[in-house]
């Protein structure tokens, strides 16, 4: 459909596309900024919002239920009743980060809206750093961490599919996952909010 | 189903220092030249940023490794904990 959407343009006007691509992308960008740029500080406020929830709202089930369960059976991991109670806390936590899973997106939407409406662009060294910290690191996180919370590593599906091996396998996988990606959750979140409001270079 | 955990001492010491080199390269590399390329800003390109990213990486291969290593009762004894046998019915969603 693109490509004929182009052909027609390109033989009925001769006209370069590229140009006309720039030409459309120019107008949208300057709609965006007419429209919403009285706006400017209520998409910021949406866009703070969800990430206060993004990057707060699994801390307290994951360092006072979680942690504890895991590090228990980790020193036990023979230990029926741990298992049981970590296989309870690691179902409760796939269902509880649904808060950050619906807040990621909303960040994703009004970040890009603030970019525009704002006229940021790669001149400020802050807003570059934390573009690389956000698709970069982030983006890939977040993308396994949906697969492994909602989808196909989701543990109560595992566990109704009545595949134990799966299961624990799930369930370890996403320990492992937790494990490996907490430092750098923790470290980048904090600069990436140091970067947005201290904007240092 | 009993299966082992793989996560092991050495294993997260490799973690660590791929993930330490990977974040120094690309938050430092990718912003220094997106900075380059976008207006031929040399500023991140002094031996200051530079030998700070050098640092970073260091200290975040260390602040990783040990937290991984806690995070998964490799280190500590958990003294601070008592397991207490109880009677529990768990919630759980209905289907």
């Amino acid at each position: 459909m693109v490509c004929a959407v182009k052909l027609f343009f390109h033989k009925a006007e001769k006209v370069n596309i590229i140009d006309k691509i720039n030409f459309v992308k120019s107008i949208m960008i300057a709609f965006l900024q007419n429209t919403l740029g009285p706006y400017y500080q209520y998409i910021k406020f949406i866009h703070l919002f969800f990430v206060m929830i993004w990057l707060w709202s699994t801390a307290v089930g994951f360092v006072h239920y979680l942690l504890p369960v895991f590090k228990a059976w980790r020193r036990d991991p023979d230990d029926d009743d741990i298992r049981t109670m970590r296989d309870w806390v690691m179902e409760r936590f796939d269902h509880g980060v649904i808060y950050e899973h619906v807040a990621f997106p909303m960040i994703l939407l009004t970040g890009p809206l603030l970019w525009i409406v704002g006229g940021w662009t790669p001149a400020s060294g802050w807003f570059v750093m934390k573009l690389v910290i956000i698709l970069g690191i982030y983006l890939p996180i977040e993308f396994c961490d949906y697969y492994l919370s909602h989808f196909g590593g989701n543990k109560e599906r595992l566990r109704k599919l009545g595949d134990e091996a799966a299961y624990e396998r799930g369930v370890q996988r996403h320990w492992m996952f937790f494990l490996v990606t907490s430092p750098p959750i923790m470290m980048f979140g904090l600069m990436v909010v140091f970067l947005a409001v201290v904007k240092p270079f | 189903m009993k299966q082992e955990f793989p996560g092991n001492p050495r294993l997260y010491l490799r973690i660590a220092v791929f993930t330490s080199i990977f974040f120094g390269i690309w938050i430092y590399g990718g912003t220094a030249l997106i900075q380059y390329l976008w207006n031929g800003s040399t500023t991140l390109l002094d031996w200051k940023p530079a030998l700070g990213a050098v640092l970073f990486m260091a200290w975040y291969a260390r602040y990783a490794y040990r937290w991984m290593m806690r995070g998964d009762a490799q280190w500590g004894s958990g003294s601070g904990w008592v397991l207490k046998e109880r009677k529990v019915k768990l919630p759980e969603l209905r289907s």
